[in-house]
């Protein structure tokens, strides 16, 4: 049961993360592969931040660099190269995430790297052990999220975005204005990494290192909710959460990764679109 | 003043990841595969070849084969996890085939961790068997390692050769244009990739495996990491992708670029600033490759045909596994 | 391939298809005999497309039946569509972008015994040898179609004619006994399109069957022995070109449709 909380408090936090991915996708339609990258420079950035100047200051701060890190990147990087295809703007994405982490190892060393943040302790509340500071994470993340759905479903920019990512050109002749709406969505996508990065960093612990582990939960969590589908990843990695976290009690922790992935793969085999995807199984077999 | 013994251990990695690269070129180049789950594979073969050719008697203990045995033992266990991973993976197109092979080099990493009976886990196998390391003085060691990998990479070379100019080369490259037309041409584009994936793990295990295991000297998990994926990609996509040449000189500069670094002196405070450049070097040279010619050093096209002209941005224009879908709506 | 006998060789039996929820196809009999043309013309969204999709593989009925001669291919995987004698084109004649002209109609000739990772090291010699007899072979097959010149140039940089011509080629050097033509006259000059009837019908009457889908109505009804019209996935009028060229119904479906009714 305990780990039913557990699970859930990940999975929200990997939620908030793979949104941030599939918008991303969406819109400049390559995956982002240094996006675990970024989750980590938010991660690190935070804790620097919040140590300097407290949490209330530093966490926004870092969130806020990160994002602008990631609008800078959108419009030198792969603005640039847009014509070139999805391809190569993900190979240019691999080339920033191994740059990324270059920068972190200088900046911030190659420790691992805890929060000084106090959870407090854990009190029982119905079946649960729960500290209050893992609740207050779990509402962030349920906060942020909603504020992403309630952004892309019913504010203006939202309904701009939508246009974009349904169809570029239909909304470019339509007048939106893409080029701007691009670093929205760049901001907005690294934002997310950000905020996600600093929770994991708090749930746990944050390095340079991690950002490849983090990449590798996000596009799982990505493919198994059908990519495109916003919802549909936020409830895969919800699931896949709950699934390692409930798998330690059967196994050893050494094998939640393994639990996740061979999901994954087992889910692939029968429904090669996703779980959560609109795509037709046409599209997603070979 | 830089040593001839240092300069010959970088010249054997260069050679080791431009055997893999050339591997992944005759996959993800000619088949149309995008695999990122390399790093899997070659730890299959480094991890097999080791305990296979490993004494029964020492901390990991082994079957204590000789070394060709180890490397077509290898070769053979490679190539059998190779179709078991091709098996799923091969019926997803595109993206999900790309993510689900990374998804299987990690559990591949993750159960080598696991089973650390067997594998000694995350603290690895150090001491490994080198060839013919007892018949030679320490120093000239390196050079004569060197030997052997580069032997072992004119092999390779010539394979994937032999692979280009046969017909077998030709039915993947045309299964890799356009699947659906290759289908209607009589080709089972599905066992063409079954049986390209497995031959790309056989050889895998025979050269890649065992040479990189001679080079470390030790074996840990943490090698075979999303990081050696990528860097084999960094360098095929630098020597582009598709050339029979190009893999093998991205490999080549790749790792020398990196490796050079090594050689600047600086005070021990500055000493982890060092670490960060190998990862920073790849990353700068695939972004400026892409931006500037996206279709790596050199083209596909000079690699078959003596045609006059020259179809740049083969990368941009060629698609992971099956994304060419057979147009079913004007009806 | 001697003139087969006057009984049909490719039948469909109470064939349906659904996707998306359309019914794509009808409840469709029809049989396509050899040495002849048969046509399937009908306005957009017909179910022409989707049928060629069903009988050569990409696609399974719903329910019915498809044979060729007593071989019932039904569900049958497109290679071994191919294999077996069926053989179609496709309407955008991509081809294999990154391979010469000849290259392409090499890899239709080459056939299957080599395509696999073993064969360049096992039978060398036999692997040079059909991939040199298939290039020239290729040569060949361009030069008695009179597009040689185009020999060398890669698939990505054909004109769409040109591309058509090449896609053609290329699935005749498959020797089909059945031969399925996807739009062939489309996007073609008028010049173009008189040489591909000639080539066609010399298809037929060298004992293959073939089946067109095309909108040109005009080189439909010229070339064609037998019409098929389809409309919403069934077929609603079946005959010789003159009696469907003055059937009042078929005249209706295409009125207020984009049809050209004249060559190009």
């Amino acid at each position: 049961m305990q780990n039913l909380f557990f699970g859930l408090l990940t999975g929200a936090v990997l939620a908030v993360a793979t949104s941030g991915f599939a918008l991303l996708r969406n819109t400049e339609r390559f995956l982002h592969t240094a996006h675990g990258q970024f989750m980590a420079l938010g991660g690190l950035l935070g804790l620097t931040l919040a140590q300097q100047f407290g949490p209330w200051l530093g966490l926004p701060a870092a969130v806020l660099i990160t994002a602008a890190i990631g609008v800078v990147c959108g419009k030198l990087l792969f603005d640039p190269i847009k014509a070139q295809g999805a391809n190569v703007m993900l190979f240019t994405s691999v080339g920033l995430a191994f740059l990324t982490y270059a920068v972190m190892l200088v900046v911030f060393g190659s420790d691992i790297k805890v929060f000084d943040v106090q959870l407090g302790s854990a009190r029982q509340i119905g079946p649960f052990m729960i500290a209050p500071g893992e609740i207050v994470l779990l509402l962030i993340a349920a906060a942020v999220t909603a504020g992403l759905w309630l952004l892309l479903s019913r504010s203006s920019v939202g309904r701009s975005i939508r246009a974009v990512s349904s169809n570029r050109e239909l909304a470019q002749i339509r007048g939106v204005p893409t080029n701007q709406i691009s670093s929205v969505v760049w901001a907005l996508s690294s934002g997310l990494a950000a905020i996600a990065g600093i929770m994991m960093g708090i749930l746990g612990s944050t390095s340079a290192e991690a950002g490849w582990t983090y990449i590798l939960l996000v596009l799982a969590a990505a493919v198994l909710g059908g990519v495109s589908n916003i919802l549909g990843v936020i409830a895969a990695a919800m699931l896949l959460g709950v699934v390692m976290d409930l798998s330690s009690l059967v196994v050893d922790t050494a094998f939640r990764p393994v639990i996740a992935f061979a999901l994954l793969i087992a889910v692939l085999v029968v429904r090669p679109q996703g779980l959560f995807s609109f795509a037709s199984r046409k599209e997603a077999v070979a | 003043m830089i040593s001839m013994s240092f300069l010959a251990t970088v010249a054997t990695l260069a050679l080791v990841y431009a055997m893999a690269t050339q591997l992944l070129n005759l996959e993800a180049g000619w088949g149309g595969m995008w695999d990122l789950g390399v790093a899997g594979l070659i730890a299959v073969g480094a991890y097999s070849y080791v305990l296979l050719t490993s004494a029964p008697d020492a901390m990991v203990p082994g079957l204590g084969l000789p070394i060709l045995g180890g490397m077509i033992g290898a070769g053979i266990i490679t190539a059998l996890v190779a179709a078991l991973i091709g098996w799923p993976a091969l019926r997803l197109r595109g993206e999900y085939f790309l993510i689900s092979t990374f998804a299987f080099a990690e559990i591949i990493r993750q159960l080598i961790i696991i089973g650390k009976d067997v594998t000694g886990g995350t603290f690895g196998i150090t001491f490994v068997k080198r060839p013919f390391e007892q018949a030679f003085r320490f120093d000239a060691y390196p050079f004569v390692l060197l030997g052997i990998t580069a032997v072992l990479t004119v092999v390779v070379y010539l394979i994937c050769s032999r692979v280009a100019g046969s017909v077998y080369g030709m039915t993947m490259r045309a299964a890799r244009d356009n699947e659906p037309l290759a289908m209607a041409t009589g080709t089972s584009v599905k066992s063409l990739r079954m049986s390209t994936y497995s031959f790309v793990g056989l050889l895998i295990g025979i050269f890649v495996g065992p040479a990189f295991v001679w080079f470390l000297g030790a074996l840990v998990p943490s090698t075979f990491g999303a990081t050696l994926t990528f860097t084999i990609w960094a360098a095929l996509v630098i020597g582009g992708l598709g050339s029979r040449i190009g893999p093998v000189v991205g490999a080549l500069l790749l790792t020398g670029v990196s490796e050079a670094v090594r050689l600047i002196e600086v005070a021990p405070q500055q000493a982890h600033l060092l670490s960060a450049v190998q990862p920073a070097l790849v990353g700068i040279l695939l972004i400026v490759v892409l931006r500037f010619r996206p279709g790596g050093l050199f083209t596909e096209q000079k690699s078959f045909a003596r045609t006059g002209t020259d179809v740049k941005g083969e990368l941009k224009r060629m698609r992971p596994v099956g994304m060419a879908a057979v147009n079913g709506g004007e009806a | 391939m001697s003139e087969a006998p006057d009984r049909p060789m490719l039948t469909l039996r109470e064939v349906n298809k659904a996707f998306g929820g359309v019914q794509a196809v009808r409840d469709v009999n029809l049989s396509i005999d050899s040495s002849k043309v048969t046509a399937l013309i009908g306005p957009n969204g017909a179910g022409k497309t989707t049928l060629f999709n069903v009988i050569s593989g990409f696609g399974t009925p719903y329910t019915g039946k498809i044979a060729f001669g007593d071989v019932d291919l039904t569900g049958w995987a497109p290679h071994k569509v191919a294999r077996a004698g069926v053989v179609r084109t496709f309407q955008t004649p991509i081809g294999f972008p990154s391979m010469t002209v000849a290259e392409n109609i090499a890899v239709a000739i080459v056939g299957q015994g080599l395509g696999n990772p073993w064969s360049p090291f096992l039978r060398w010699r036999q692997d040079r040898k059909v991939r040199r007899d298939a290039m020239a072979e290729a040569r060949d097959r361009l030069a008695a179609g009179g597009i040689e010149g185009l020999a060398d140039v890669p698939g990505s940089e054909l004109s769409p004619g040109n591309a058509k011509l090449v896609e053609i080629t290329r699935q005749l050097a498959l020797k089909p006994k059945m031969l399925l033509l996807d739009e062939p006259a489309a996007a073609m000059a008028t010049d173009q399109i008189r040489t591909l009837s000639r080539l066609i019908r010399g298809i037929a009457d060298d004992g293959v069957g073939v089946l067109v889908i095309d909108h040109n109505l005009g080189f439909v009804l010229e070339l064609a022995d037998t019409v098929h019209v389809l409309e919403f996935g069934a077929v609603v009028a079946s005959g010789t070109p003159e009696q469907i060229g003055n059937d009042a119904r078929v005249r209706e479906i295409y009125l207020g449709g984009t049809e050209e009714t004249d060559a190009a």
